[in-house]
């Protein structure tokens, strides 16, 4: 399959990724997050919604991404803001794997 | 001065510079954030153990000159209920989220804050160290109020009475300056219904020392704020006391001190790792000395010892109060 293919985009390969934990990717002036949870791969923006922080250094942990900066808490698979001061929502997108590598689906 | 004006919660991304970062191998950094349960439990455990046998030492002394001692004991160890209230704010002391909430509302009342507007203005503290006028959590105004810090925020006269009046307006619906620029329109009804019940408990108090005719109630519950606060406000003033304003730099605005375990680990929640705090707030208490030793060849050397840190700063703030350019400059080639 092409990467860029219905807006699929290659993120980095499975392993890339430690269980728990995140990555970073950026695409056209905009940062997104990929997650590694014990149910799969997730992504969601890559910048809280409360202040302009970046959420690739946050802690994940029980399915959830908890902000580095304010401790502002999203759900991983819904883009849910669970606790304050995170009160809007985060922006999610389909991932796939296919071959041992992470595709995210950007519509630009 | 700041550049710009600050308008509300909503517009503070506007003009958001970036705030140093120190270089640190982000695998040590995430094993660092991880959170567990147990050193939160030793940590909460010790403290209100202290806090309950030395209030008990307290009330079998009343009546006594005895009591001098022991309530300057229990209100000192009282008074460091706030920095109870700031860690569990973060959410890093306990890895079972709701621990730290539930220990965050008590905390809070023990320390006299309304967790509501506390929560929003703290994050604002962090988004903004130390720029004045827009960050509400400046301790040590320019040019420096020496009668303040030295007597009425020592015993915490103007903290209580500033609180209780925020707390008495919020209840009735009236906003404050801090709720205005703080606290989201769509958290207020929360922050006033919170304020109604903390002021309804508070009344409780005073009620209860009425109705048995006596000052017990007020001095276990209320009053150690103030005659327990002396220790606990010149350790707080040394997160950023004579240090520079307005820089996005938290080592220049912001001072580690190192401090022997009962006054740092038991009863400052290891604060005392206070620029540390500041670069990554995510880190939970149990590991500030850790991330100090990682980043500590990028910091400006910390103060070795409580008294050695006051004689640094004293002078300073002492400073300021005639010139409020007056800072401690730090070496931040070390």
């Amino acid at each position: 399959m092409k990467q860029e293919e219905n807006n699929w985009h290659l993120v980095c390969n499975e392993e890339e990724i430690d269980m728990d934990d995140l990555i970073r990717f950026d695409f056209e002036n905009a940062t997104y997050c990929i997650y590694k949870i014990s149910d799969g791969f997730y992504a969601t923006d890559g910048i809280c919604t409360h202040e302009a922080v970046h959420l690739e250094d946050g802690l994940v942990m029980d399915g959830e991404i908890e902000c580095p900066m304010h401790q502002g808490i999203f759900d991983i698979k819904t883009g849910k803001a669970k606790s304050p001061p995170a009160c809007k929502d985060l922006n999610i997108y389909p991932v796939k794997s296919e071959e041992g590598k992470i595709f995210i689906q950007i519509n630009s | 001065m700041s550049k710009y004006t600050y308008h509300s919660i909503e517009d503070q991304d506007q003009n958001m510079k970036s705030w140093f970062k120190p270089k640190i191998d982000p695998k040590i950094l995430k094993d660092l954030t991880k959170r567990k349960d147990s050193p939160g439990w030793i940590n909460t455990i010790t403290y209100f153990s202290i806090l309950i046998i030395s209030g008990y030492i307290a009330f079998l002394t009343w009546g006594t000159w005895w009591a001098l001692p022991a309530f300057f004991v229990y209100g000192t160890i009282y008074a460091f209920s706030n920095a109870r209230w700031h860690e569990y704010g973060h959410r890093s002391v306990f890895k079972t989220r709701w621990l730290n909430d539930f220990f965050y509302y008590i905390s809070s009342f023990f320390s006299y804050f309304e967790p509501v507007s506390w929560r929003w203005s703290h994050t604002h503290h962090h988004s903004r160290t130390i720029h004045q006028e827009i960050d509400y959590e400046i301790q040590v105004s320019r040019p420096s109020n020496l009668l303040d810090l030295f007597f009425l925020d020592l015993f915490g006269i103007k903290r209580v009475f500033f609180e209780f009046k925020k707390i008495f307006l919020h209840s009735l619906g009236i906003m404050t300056p801090v709720a205005l620029d703080c606290v989201p329109e769509n958290q207020r009804s929360k922050m006033i219904w919170s304020s109604r019940i903390f002021m309804f408990i508070k009344i409780l108090v005073i009620v209860w020392a009425i109705l048995i005719e006596s000052f017990l109630p007020l001095m276990f519950i209320v009053l150690p704020n103030m005659y327990g606060s002396p220790i606990f406000q010149l350790t707080t003033m040394l997160q950023h006391g004579g240090l520079r304003a307005d820089t996005w730099d938290h080592r220049e605005s912001t001072r580690t001190f190192i401090v022997n375990p009962i006054h740092g680990w038991l009863l400052y929640f290891n604060m005392q790792y206070h620029v540390e705090h500041h670069l990554f707030p995510q880190v939970p208490f149990y590991n500030l000395p850790k991330l100090h030793k990682a980043i500590k060849d990028q910091l400006p050397q910390p103060n070795k010892g409580f008294i050695r840190a006051l004689v640094e700063m004293i002078p300073a703030i002492l400073k300021q109060s005639k010139d409020p350019h007056y800072f401690i400059s730090r070496n931040l080639n070390t």
